[in-house]
C-alpha cells in the first residue's frame, strides 16, 4: 500500500514570519525617513541661523 | 562720470545652497521604484508561484526570504569590509560611511535571517531554538555586528572611532564566513543544505522542484542585489544629510 503524506496546516507561521518581515524592513525604513525629517529640521534651524549671523 | 558704489567684496556665504543637495537623485528615486515592484515580483514567486511543500506545508515558503535575506546580509556586510579597507587606505570619512550602511543594512537582514528561521523551525523542529552549530554561530554574527553599531558610539573622536570601526568591521566578516560554512564542516548539525548535500542528520530539508527553483532565484535576486543596494544607497544619503548639518553647527557655533 502506497505511503500517504498529510500535509500539516503551518500556515500560521508563515504569516508570522510575513509579518516579522514586514515589521523589520517597514521598521528600518521608517527609521531612515524619521531621521532624514529630523535632520533636515536641524539643517533649516541652521541655516536660519547662520543667515542671522551673517546679515 | 558716474560714481562706482565701493562695496566690500563679498565673503563666502555660510549656508550653502541646499534646495540642489535636498533634491532626490533620479537614479535614486527609479531604484527604489524598481526594489518595491521587485519587492513585490519576489512575494508573489514565493506565496503563489512555487508550489506547496507536502510534508512541511505553507511554512517552507519562508524559505525564500530566509536563505535570500543572509544572501543579501552577505553582500551588504562585504561591502562594510570593502568600506573599511578603502578608509584605511584613503583616509576619506565617505568609506566609513559605506561600511557603517553596509554594517546597519547586513544586521537588519541578518534579523530576517535569524527570525524567519526561528519561525520556521516552530513547526518543523518542534522548537523555537537549538544550540546546533549554524543557529549558534549565525546568533555570534549578529551580535558581533551588533556590538559594531554600540562601540562605534562610544568613541568621540571620529578618526579614531573610523579607523577603528573599519579595522572591526574587516574582523567581523569571519563570523559571516563561519556561519556560511559551519554545515558544511560540522557534523552534528541538523540545519539543512538547500544548495547541495545536506548532512546527514539534517532535518526540515526539501527537494526543489523547478517552480521553486524559480522562486528562489528571483528572491535571491531581489534580497541580495536590490534590497541591499537601496537600502545602503539610503543609508549613505542620510550619512551626506548628517554631515553637512555637522559641518554647519560646526561653522555656526565657531561664528558665535
Amino acid at each position: 500500500m502506497p505511503e500517504t503524506i498529510v500535509t500539516p496546516e503551518t500556515g500560521g507561521y508563515l504569516l508570522l514570519g510575513i509579518a516579522v518581515v514586514v515589521m523589520l524592513m517597514a521598521g528600518f525604513a521608517g527609521w531612515i525617513a524619521a531621521r532624514f525629517r529630523s535632520l533636515r529640521r536641524d539643517l533649516e534651524t541652521l541655516e536660519t541661523l547662520a543667515h542671522d549671523d551673517e546679515a | 562720470m558716474t560714481a562706482i558704489p565701493q562695496t566690500r567684496p563679498a565673503s563666502p556665504p555660510m549656508v550653502d545652497s541646499s534646495a540642489q543637495a535636498d533634491r532626490l537623485p533620479l537614479w535614486l528615486t527609479a531604484l527604489t521604484a524598481i526594489t518595491i515592484g521587485a519587492v513585490i515580483v519576489g512575494a508573489y514567486f514565493a506565496l503563489v508561484y512555487a508550489g506547496m511543500d507536502v510534508e512541511q506545508g505553507a511554512v517552507q515558503r519562508i524559505f525564500y526570504v530566509h536563505i535570500s535575506a543572509f544572501a543579501g546580509a552577505f553582500i551588504a556586510f562585504l561591502a562594510a569590509v570593502v568600506g573599511g579597507v578603502a578608509y584605511l587606505i584613503r583616509r576619506h570619512p565617505r568609506w566609513d560611511a559605506l561600511a557603517l550602511a553596509g554594517v546597519e543594512v547586513g544586521l537588519i537582514l541578518a534579523l530576517v535571517n535569524l527570525m524567519t528561521g526561528s519561525i520556521w523551525a516552530r513547526p518543523i523542529w518542534n522548537t523555537w531554538w537549538t544550540w546546533d552549530p549554524r543557529l549558534v554561530s549565525d546568533a555570534i554574527m549578529c551580535l558581533t555586528y551588533a556590538a559594531y553599531l554600540m562601540l562605534r558610539q562610544g568613541i568621540d573622536n571620529p578618526d579614531t572611532r573610523r579607523r577603528f570601526a573599519s579595522v572591526y568591521g574587516i574582523f567581523a566578516f569571519i563570523t559571516v564566513i563561519i556561519t556560511l560554512v559551519i554545515i558544511r564542516i560540522r557534523p552534528d548539525t541538523i540545519h539543512p543544505a538547500v544548495i547541495g548535500a545536506s548532512p546527514q542528520n539534517a532535518q526540515g530539508g526539501f527537494g526543489l522542484t523547478d517552480s521553486m527553483i524559480a522562486a528562489m532565484g528571483v528572491n535571491m535576486v531581489v534580497w541580495s542585489v536590490f534590497v541591499p543596494a537601496t537600502l545602503i544607497a539610503w543609508r549613505l544619503r542620510l550619512e551626506a544629510l548628517a554631515e553637512r548639518v555637522e559641518s554647519l553647527r560646526a561653522r555656526v557655533m565657531s561664528a558665535d
